[in-house]
């Protein structure tokens, strides 16, 4: 019997990695372990060239034609810091999408204390997806920045970033969060006239944790916020005004650069396909006692949703899923209040289901049968 | 008479120095000297036959960069 993948946490980090995530980054660490940029051996010329040939995909992945404003750090919260706490709010006015993470809502919560800044959630549909005709009526002008988490990581529901684009138009600055659906939408981040998105290698994108960051369109929008040394224009005591040393103070995360570099070069095929995972929705969505958190609108549906059982707890669920059929999931509010707020799942969350493309149709039947038993 | 080429950052550094290896240029990859601008510390010595091409790199893929005369 094959053994069946019972990993549904990739909304949480991706498992398995691509074999060469492990093997790129102990190639690094036993043939080169160099520096970036602060020298000029060979040693550091590699390392600095694996650094940029990974910031190179990135930013083909992120659809944006100039990599220098792709930045490294250890992870998407760190790139959330990196732009809100640079970034001159003149209005004191941010609008939000209803599902935002932590990451976001957490900063923004700290900004609303400190500076009283005001922050909106846009009008929306009941799954989360933001009503676009009444975005693009609204006075987007009167606000710094317009923030959409593109891909929800409690129902999947993928916002429609074309619709929102045209919406805003411009008017204010639009930001991103790439951190759930990188790896599985395309965001064209520049045929979309994106001002600001943050990301994180170690999800969608099958990387290795410790490296994630942020883009930025136009640096001088920002100040930088960690400051030290960058290997460059080191007679001043000024961080250097040019990306992407602007915002990569210190030695960057070279062993999960590495890592993420092994992904990238070799991301797996899909071992399911789209019908598939809609079969395994379908037949949760068919258990009476579930309620399904996912998009209304099925084009809208990434591969990741929730669900809550009227018979128990979330918790109970959980430990059930685990301790009697080895399904490994996430349980609770997934460090985003307010989308469970916004989909009626506040205060018990949900149990989530997030696949990787490791998954099989036969994995999908096991996991809706396990759904199945435990709930009739 | 060689050249020196400077960058303004190790990405550039690091772009150019790609560029230029994948053509086949001679080129050898030093320290920026102390005395130029600290902006990068790697640095391309460049002989004057191959200087052409260097820039040739540099502009068509606007690398930022700085060319020094040095002995």
């Amino acid at each position: 019997m094959a053994t069946r993948n019972g990993y549904f946490d990739n909304g949480a980090t991706s498992y398995p990695k691509p074999p060469e995530c492990a093997e790129y980054i102990a190639r690094y660490l036993s043939e080169c372990g160099g520096t970036y940029g602060r020298g000029s051996y060979e040693r550091v010329l590699r390392a600095t060239d694996m650094v940029e040939r990974c910031r190179e995909r990135m930013a083909e992945i992120m659809g944006v034609a100039e990599p220098a404003s792709v930045t490294f750090g250890c992870n998407a919260s760190f790139g959330v810091a990196v732009i809100l706490r640079g970034f001159d709010f003149r209005h004191g006015r941010v609008l939000i999408s209803p599902l935002e993470h932590n990451a976001v809502t957490r900063e923004l919560e700290m900004l609303r204390q400190t500076m009283s800044l005001t922050v909106e959630v846009a009008e929306h549909s009941r799954d989360g997806a933001i009503d676009i005709p009444r975005l693009k009526a609204q006075n987007i002008d009167a606000y710094d920045m317009v923030i959409v988490c593109h891909q929800s990581n409690v129902n999947g529901l993928t916002q429609n970033l074309d619709g929102i684009s045209e919406a805003v138009g411009g008017r204010a600055p639009l930001f991103v969060d790439m951190s759930q659906s990188l790896g599985h939408v395309e965001p064209r981040l520049d045929d979309r006239n994106v001002d600001f998105a943050i990301w994180t290698g170690h999800k969608g994108l099958l990387g290795p944790t410790g490296v994630g960051g942020c883009f930025i369109r136009n640096h001088e929008k920002v100040r930088p916020l960690v400051l030290g040394g960058t290997g460059s224009n080191s007679d001043s005591y000024e961080m250097p005004n040019r990306v992407p040393d602007k915002f990569e103070a210190g030695t960057p995360p070279l062993v999960p650069i590495a890592g993420l570099l092994g992904s990238l070069e070799n991301r797996p095929e899909n071992r399911h396909s789209r019908n598939d995972f809609h079969a395994l929705l379908e037949r949760c969505k068919a258990i009476k006692s579930l309620t399904v958190l996912c998009a209304d609108d099925t084009a809208m549906q990434g591969e990741l949703f929730s669900v809550v059982c009227d018979k128990m707890s979330v918790a109970m669920l959980n430990h059930r899923l685990w301790h009697e059929y080895a399904i490994e999931c996430r349980s609770g509010l997934h460090c985003a209040p307010l989308a469970h707020k916004t989909l009626g799942s506040m205060p018990h969350g949900s149990v989530r289901i997030s696949p990787s493309p490791y998954h099989t149709k036969e994995d999908f039947d096991a996991l809706a049968t396990a759904l199945e038993e435990i709930c009739r | 008479m060689k050249h020196l080429i400077t960058f303004a950052s190790a990405r550039e550094a690091s772009r150019a120095t790609r560029l230029m290896e994948s053509e086949k240029l001679d080129i050898v990859v030093t320290a920026t000297p102390e005395d130029i601008s600290a902006e990068c510390g790697i640095a391309i010595l460049v002989s004057p036959e191959q200087i052409e091409a260097c820039m040739k790199i540099i502009t068509d893929n606007k690398i930022a960069a700085e060319v020094y005369e040095r002995p």
